[in-house]
């Protein structure tokens, strides 16, 4: 058996160990990449291999949730899937216009290029003077890289080209600075964003919204992590509220608390109100 | 226990038990004879008493009625009664003076004393009397035993007494005694007299003898001959002959007593117990006192007056039974103390005790003494057994006896000579492993025979031995001698076979040389020589194989055991021996092996050498390779350099691109003018399309107004107004449908349509054709045929919806420009497609307007459109309709004989493709409706293939689920889409089923507001369906409508149907049904409303706003109230009762806010409102809002989609109200602290503010950490409730500087939403006195605060 070979088997494991004892579940991500990161967490964790790794991630909340947050870091850009944005800037944003107040609560900030692709649009449709934008992670991490808003420029051409495919109205270079290889967004001009800790695994809803975007975080959850994580978004969102998931996930069949707006997209309405409005927290 | 002990207790203890048991029965059984004994005999000494009274009794009164009849009796009463009467007024004093105190004068002084009296006659006559009678009284008297007898007149005068008391000469009837017992026994006899039958009066004490007791017969005294009453002999019993009775102590013993109660618990006789007198002295209140004279009568055990157990016997009598008078229950009582009446049973019961322990002692003793005999040789075995275990020899006693002892004894030998057996195993097996172990340790195999030798010569006490050792040849070789003085024999090998020594070898077997013949000496000592007793040669053999031979010259015979022991050796030695031998062929093949291991070892070195060699060729390879390497990179870097050259060349291409691009200007700028033209046409039907919007809402109020006006529903307007306000509508209407098709058309060519293709039956759509053409054909008397050949024109695969649209327009045309003859519609395929003939004998088409018709507001000519109407859209959009299906229309017509449309359909769609027709996904939430209606719709039967307004269509919006639920029961396919999207249109959800049996189902789950129902079903018919619901209690509440083409019997309605709806079906029927099962449905909800809609007020001060609203609703079931300002909703609400209200901020008045909080603070349960207001609201507005709105609603500026979450917000407000009436929100109570909220999030300070207001405590509100801080300063809480994550400040920093400055000991309990436990501990280390976890338990919190406040 070749080294690669048992390479997979202890992976196989470790996916395993992460999916039956903390309920994540990393099955639909591309398993090449998701070796890489591994083995870059054996190195970073100064063990021999990843089987080394299995009993400390089995036994060690802290070190699990350190491999969760290194593997689970989304490659993302800006108006990734551009049929999604457009979406969201021809229908979702007039809908959420009869918000008096629009919190939108974006979940896994990744390095912050879908963060601040929602606030652009924001901006653009004229809503952000009553819109309050709040991203949250589990990764410190992510959320000051996020803040930090500084990208190398390599991909901005493909940036450019999905938010004008996404409907973009005005000159998409005017949100950014350029220096040297590298592109930092001009958050002067967009809403302030707030960037917080949390953990949609342990952590309940801290906010009523009318907008959580949630894009690419439920495929690593198992069954009952999903579904804490829409009960979770079910009790923020305000009733007529809207959902946003990423295009591989998609809520539970026949829940009556939600309906679906567009299918393909993965957009859902919050058809009633919170549980139990006296506990509306 | 021993056995002995055990023996003794196991029999002698049953013994002892039974014969206790025995001697308890016994005394239990003779105590209940006895006790029952002494009850009977106490019973029949009561008995006897009780007799004995009665006849002495009788015998009194037989005497008193003997005396009341004798003539003696009756001279003296004649002659005492005169002599009384003689003495006149004066008699009682002058005749009682007669007589002294004591009542009676001695014989001697009584004649004198009565001679001596001081002159009076009276007393002297009466002497005269007294002297003659008084003699024949006393005589009676003595002999009856009486007290006293007294003689009374017919006046009730005592007029005689023996005794002379008290109560002699007084009246008794009025004198002092009237009350006394001899008064009421004389006024009997006196006043009611009966002959021959005294009258009675009970025992009392009796003042006239000096408070003795007294009780009294009286009999009447007649005159003889006449009959005629004289008076009444009275007599005063006397009680001593009752005692003498009753202390008759036969059969009582020694504290039995018999005695007599009265009335009263008083005793009547004397006790005997009592030292002095007890009659009348002593009332006993004893439970037997008590039943006898209840007039029970019995014996029981009970305790006596003298506090003593005793049985008792008591019989009740009634003196004097056949008397008139007193009949007083007296009672008999016999009683005797248990103690005497059970003394004999307790002699009795010391007896048998004493009878028990003897008998007990006797056993125990015997016992003893038998198992002491039977167990002594038993002990003697068992000391014996012991020691024998012990190891000690001794010999078991009893082997002669022949009893069980015997046995046992016997027994014991044959364990003892095993347990020798054993021992002497085991001392072998020991010898045997002993041996075997220092053999088996040592590895050389030459001492071996010297270790064996030596442990035999030590274990068998032999002087001398000698072992012979088989050599690879065969031969036995002497290997070890031991204590052979000389070679007694010169050979010391010996092959198989030779001597004895070879003999034993080969036999395998023991040779025993016994005895030795004399004269060998053997054996030596230094002093002398002498011959063995014996010799023995054994051999040690493994696997049939003798390896050696052992010789041994002992000085005595060996024993059994010595041999034993040899022979056990045997095995076990030869195995040692074998392995020995094999070890030492083994280590030889060790030695060979090692010296070729060290060969090998050499010849490794030589290779390690050369491995070093190649390693060093390998490390220079790997230098090349990183050269390799190095040449790469710079191989790389060239490549960027020839990118950057492409990159400058691309530069190149793009200025050369300009150049070119410079050079195709002038043909772009041509292409773009012709773009811009078709744009600016595309442009044209955009700008159409919005003006029509625009048009239509001011026209749509227009027509409701006209409406309104041409039904003059309040009767003020003439029929002029009438007509014109007709006029208005119908011009209206027409200018709609005008701007309808405008519209239409304007969308197509904007290319807003989307095509659907499906498969559908062509035979369905040319029925619905067939209804909607032949009426008007008919109307027009004209006819309308269509001709689908033979058989069924199959499936078409195309938009079912457009080609019907374009059908109708053809066929609508036909008909209205055909005043005679006939249109017809025929179908026939054609290649692989359908086609379809409109066929008319109509006015035509001259050739070269055939163009024009279909151009946009053309017709035939400007007269025409004022003779036949419509727009002359019809064909503009069947044009493009039939272009954007893909089909072929042909135009075939001779003015003045009729015209031809061909329609080709092809089978499958030559689409356009999805991108030729704009996608025009309609969002969710899509505007209002502004669909095109068809040409010519009847208004009654709706085409089931109308487009329907996107907003309605039920189950797609999710305001509409909060709708109300109309099941549809109808098994016709043609007529249920029909009446589904009727319904549908109207905002209720419908749900459709075929079968009654689908229809009782979901009755049973979804429970819908009611029930549209066919009477023809399939299986279960309709009537059995509403005949189910009805009698189910779940069910029998929801309205029923029944739609069927049969008459009403009427027998629906008595089942319980709301209403009947007789097919065919009209869209007015339906709606009335609807609204009718709605207000039926939702009537106990909203018993005052007059409708069955729902009333809304709308508060909104803006015109067009209102409209806006107004239409927003106009297809529900709403009816909304206006109200222009505040004050008038404020009155309109007070006035009348809504289920919601939808308000404006914006009022001419107040501000909404005001006004939201004027009807909360007046209407405590105020109905749902619903803000609809284009202000933009900060935060603290915001949370006004939220404390008594439902929802807040912001009119949005983008395209009005905001409006359609007002149509969900106020049907989910409508819905909730139906759904559950508002909750009484309970009275605050007195302040229960005051709290500090500090969350940016205006949810949470809503709901939380409310449900801690409502339990009464005094809530602020802080939207950020600077904000509470300030307020905190300024103001006092008892308490502050934070939120963690907040921008800006967050909770921690906030609760860090609350502590730092002037919190103290103010309780902070913060809020969050996280759960780890971390995330507690910053709260605390932060300064948090708790911590609670979202979202927020209500009851947790309140708990906390108790805790903390």
């Amino acid at each position: 058996m070749s080294a690669r070979d048992l390479e997979d088997i202890e992976a196989e494991l470790l996916l395993l160990a992460l999916r039956e004892r903390y309920g994540y579940d990393f099955a639909g991500y591309a398993r090449a990449s998701l070796i890489r990161r591994l083995r870059q967490m054996v190195e970073f964790f100064a063990v021999a291999d990843l089987a080394d790794l299995l009993p400390i991630v089995l036994r060690n909340e802290r070190v699990a949730q350190a491999v969760i947050n290194f593997v689970s870091v989304p490659v993302s850009e800006f108006f990734r899937d551009p049929p999604v944005w457009g979406y969201v800037r021809e229908h979702l944003i007039p809908a959420l216009e009869s918000f008096p107040r629009i919190n939108v609560w974006q979940i896994g900030c990744g390095h912050g290029q879908e963060t601040y692709s929602v606030a652009i649009l924001l901006r653009e449709c004229g809503l952000a003077h009553k819109a309050r934008m709040i991203t949250t992670d589990i990764n410190a991490d992510l959320l000051a890289t996020a803040k930090r808003g500084r990208w190398p420029a390599e991909q901005f051409g493909q940036w450019r080209a999905n938010y004008l495919a996404a409907g973009g109205t005005t000159d998409f270079d005017d949100y950014f600075e350029h220096t040297g290889d590298e592109v930092s967004i001009r958050a002067d001009r967009l809403q302030p964003i707030e960037f917080v800790e949390h953990n949609l695994v342990t952590d309940d809803a801290f906010l009523e919204t009318q907008f959580i975007v949630c894009r690419n975080v439920l495929i690593y959850f198992g069954d009952a992590l999903q579904a804490r994580a829409l009960g979770v978004f079910g009790r923020s969102l305000e009733r007529g509220g809207y959902l946003l998931l990423g295009t591989a996930e998609s809520i539970l069949d026949g829940d009556p608390a939600w309906s679906t707006v567009q299918p393909e997209l993965r957009v859902f309405r919050r058809t009633t109100a919170p549980a139990v409005t006296c506990t509306g927290w | 226990m021993k056995l002995g002990s055990k023996l003794v207790v196991q029999t002698v203890l049953p013994a002892v038990i039974a014969v206790s048991v025995l001697l308890a029965i016994v005394s239990q059984v003779a105590s209940t004879a006895l006790q029952s004994a002494a009850e009977h005999a106490l019973a029949a000494v009561a008995d006897a008493r009780r007799e004995e009274l009665r006849s002495y009794l009788a015998r009194m009164e037989d005497d008193i009625r003997t005396m009341g009849d004798a003539p003696a009796v009756i001279q003296a009463l004649g002659d005492f009664s005169a002599a009384f009467v003689a003495c006149g007024g004066s008699a009682d004093t002058d005749l009682q003076q007669l007589f002294d105190g004591s009542g009676a004068l001695s014989t001697a002084d009584r004649g004198q004393g009565l001679r001596r009296a001081p002159g009076s006659a009276c007393r002297n006559r009466y002497g005269q009397v007294h002297a003659d009678h008084d003699a024949f009284f006393r005589k009676r008297h003595t002999s009856y035993g009486w007290y006293d007898m007294l003689l009374v007149d017919l006046e009730g005068n005592v007029v005689y007494s023996v005794r002379n008391e008290n109560d002699f000469a007084t009246n008794l009837l009025t004198g002092p005694w009237k009350e006394t017992g001899l008064a009421r026994a004389a006024a009997i006899a006196l006043r009611h007299p009966v002959n021959g039958v005294p009258a009675f009066a009970d025992a009392a004490r009796y003042a006239p003898s000096g408070n003795r007791p007294g009780m009294f017969l009286a009999i009447p005294v007649l005159e003889s001959g006449s009959g005629r009453q004289l008076g009444a002999l009275a007599v005063q019993i006397a009680f001593e002959p009752l005692d003498r009775q009753m202390h008759f102590k036969d059969g009582l013993g020694k504290t039995g007593e018999a005695f007599l109660v009265g009335t009263g618990g008083w005793l009547l006789t004397n006790t005997f117990f009592d030292p002095d007198f007890s009659t009348f002295n002593r009332q006993l209140t004893t439970v037997a006192v008590k039943r006898v004279l209840d007039g029970a009568e019995g014996s029981d055990r009970l305790v006596d007056y003298r506090n003593q157990e005793s049985f008792i016997a008591y019989r009740p009598l009634t003196p004097f039974a056949g008397s008139l008078g007193d009949q007083p229950t007296w009672g008999v009582i016999a009683k005797i103390s248990r103690a005497e009446a059970l003394a004999s049973l307790y002699s009795l019961q010391w007896l048998m005790l004493g009878s028990g322990v003897l008998i007990s002692c006797a056993a125990i003793v015997f016992g003893f003494v038998a198992s002491r005999r039977l167990f002594s040789p038993v002990r003697a075995m068992q000391s014996t057994l012991v020691r024998l275990a012990g190891g000690e020899k001794v010999p078991i006693p009893g082997l002669a006896r022949d009893d069980e002892i015997g046995d046992m004894a016997k027994a014991a030998d044959t364990f003892r000579e095993m347990s020798d057996g054993v021992a002497r195993d085991r001392w072998i097996r020991e010898q045997v492993a002993t041996l075997t172990t220092a053999v088996s340790q040592e590895p050389r195999l030459a001492r071996i025979p010297d270790i064996i030798l030596t442990f035999l010569r030590r274990q068998l006490d032999i002087p001398v031995g000698s072992f012979f050792l088989r050599d690879p040849g065969g031969n036995y070789q002497q290997a070890s001698t031991q204590g052979l003085a000389r070679s007694a024999h010169d050979r010391d090998s010996f092959g198989p076979g030779e001597s004895l020594i070879g003999q034993c070898a080969r036999d395998g077997q023991t040779v025993t040389l016994s005895p030795v013949p004399a004269g060998l000496g053997l054996i030596a000592t230094g002093l002398v020589e002498f011959s063995p007793e014996q010799l023995v040669l054994y051999p040690i053999a493994h696997q049939q194989e003798t390896l050696a031979v052992v010789e041994l010259a002992a000085t005595r015979t060996l024993t059994s055991d010595e041999r034993a022991l040899l022979a056990a050796l045997a095995v076990p030695l030869g195995l040692h021996l074998a392995n020995a031998v094999a070890a030492e062929r083994n280590l030889a093949l060790l030695g060979e092996s090692r010296e070729q291991a060290e060969v090998l070892s050499r010849q490794k070195t030589e290779l390690d050498l050369r491995n070093t060699e190649m390693k060093a060729l390998t490390d220079e390879m790997r230098g090349q390779a990183e050269e390799l390497k190095a040449q790469n990179e710079e191989f790389r870097t060239n490549q960027e350099e020839l990118r950057s050259q492409q990159e400058e060349l691309a530069h190149k291409n793009r200025a050369l691109e300009a150049q070119g691009r410079q050079l195709e200007f002038g043909r772009e700028e041509a292409e773009a003018r012709a773009r811009e033209l078709a744009q600016s046409n595309q442009y044209k039907s955009q700008f159409l399309a919005n003006m029509s919007h625009e048009l239509r809402t001011p026209l749509n109020s227009i027509l409701i107004l006209a409406r309104h006006l041409s039904e003059n529903t309040e009767g003020r307007l003439d029929a002029d107004d009438v007509e014109s306000a007709t006029v208005i509508h119908e011009s209206g209407s027409q200018l709609l449908s005008l701007i309808n098709d405008i519209l239409d058309l304007s969308r197509i060519e904007a290319g807003k349509l989307e095509m659907l293709a499906e498969d559908f039956s062509v035979s369905d759509m040319l029925l619905y054709l067939r209804r909607l053409f032949e009426p008007l054909a008919h109307k027009k008397s004209i006819e309308f045929t269509i001709e689908s050949g033979a058989g069924d024109p199959g499936t078409l695969c195309s938009d079912r919806r457009y080609l019907t649209q374009v059908l109708t327009n053809l066929l609508s045309n036909a008909v209205k420009f055909t005043d005679e003859g006939a249109v017809r519609l025929a179908v026939r395929e054609e290649g692989d497609g359908m086609v379809f003939d409109v066929i008319d004998s109509g006015i035509g088409i001259p050739a070269d307007q055939i163009e024009h018709i279909f151009g946009a507001f053309q017709q035939v000519d400007g007269g025409t459109a004022r003779k036949y109407g419509g727009s002359g859209l019809g064909l503009a959009i069947s044009r493009q309709l039939v272009a954007l299906l893909g089909c072929r229309l042909e135009v075939d017509s001779t003015p003045g004989t009729g015209s031809r449309f061909s329609l080709y359909v092809p089978k499958v769609p030559r689409t356009r493709d999805a991108a030729a027709a704009p996608p025009d996904a309609p969002p969710p939430d899509a505007p209002l409706p502004d669909a095109p209606l068809p040409d010519a719709p009847p208004p009654d039967a709706p085409p089931p293939d109308a487009p329907l307004p996107p907003a309605i269509t039920g189950a797609r919006t999710p305001g509409d689920r909060l709708g109300m639920l109309i099941l549809v029961v109808e098994d016709d396919g043609r007529l249920l889409p029909i009446v589904t999207r009727l319904i549908e249109a109207l905002g209720y959800l419908v749900r459709a089923v075929e079968s009654g049996e689908k229809a009782l189902e979901l009755i049973a789950t979804e429970r819908p507001a009611g029930v549209l129902l066919d009477l023809g079903l399939p299986g279960i018919s309709g009537m059995e369906v509403l005949r189910r619901m009805k009698s189910d209690p779940a069910t029998a509440s929801i309205p029923v409508y029944i739609m069927s083409g049969a008459a009403d019997t009427g027998e629906a309605e008595t089942l319980g149907a709301l209403g009947y709806i007789r097919k065919p079906i009209t869209r007015d029927a339906v709606l009335a049904a609807i609204r009718r099962m709605i207000g039926h449905s939702s009537a106990p909800a909203a018993t005052d409303s007059p409708t069955a809609a729902a009333q809304v007020l709308l508060v909104e001060d803006d015109e067009a706003g209102s409209l806006a609203v107004r239409r927003l609703f106009q297809n529900l079931p709403i009816e909304l109230a206006r109200a222009r300002d505040g004050a008038e909703g404020l009155a309109a609400l007070a006035s009348s009762r809504f289920d919601a209200i939808i308000l404006d901020l914006t009022l001419p008045d107040m501000s909404g806010f005001e006004w939201l909080e004027r009807v909360a603070a007046e209407m405590p349960r105020h109905p749902p409102v619903v803000v609809y207001s284009a202000r933009d609201l900060d935060n603290a507005e915001l949370l006004r809002l939220r404390a008594h709105a439902d929802a807040v609603i912001s009119k949005g500026r983008l395209n009005g989609q905001t409006s359609v979450r007002l149509r969900e917000e106020l049907l989910f407000a409508l819905a909730q109200k139906r759904r559950q009436a508002s909750p009484a929100t309970p009275a605050p109570a007195a302040v229960a602290g005051s709290l500090l909220i500090v969350d940016d999030d205006v949810r949470n300070q809503a709901a939380l503010s409310k449900v801690l207001r409502a339990r009464g405590f005094d809530v602020g509100v802080a939207a950020s950490g600077a904000q509470a801080l300030e307020m905190l300063a300024a103001g006092r809480y008892d308490a502050v409730l934070t939120d963690i994550m907040m921008p800006e400040m967050d909770g921690f920093e906030f609760i860090r500087r609350l502590r730092g400055s002037v919190a103290g000991a103010l309780p902070i309990i913060a809020v969050t939403a996280k759960a780890m436990p971390g995330d507690i501990e910053l709260c605390l280390a932060a300064g948090a006195t708790d911590y609670l976890a979202k979202p927020v338990d209500i009851d947790r919190l309140l708990a906390l605060l108790e805790k903390w406040l």
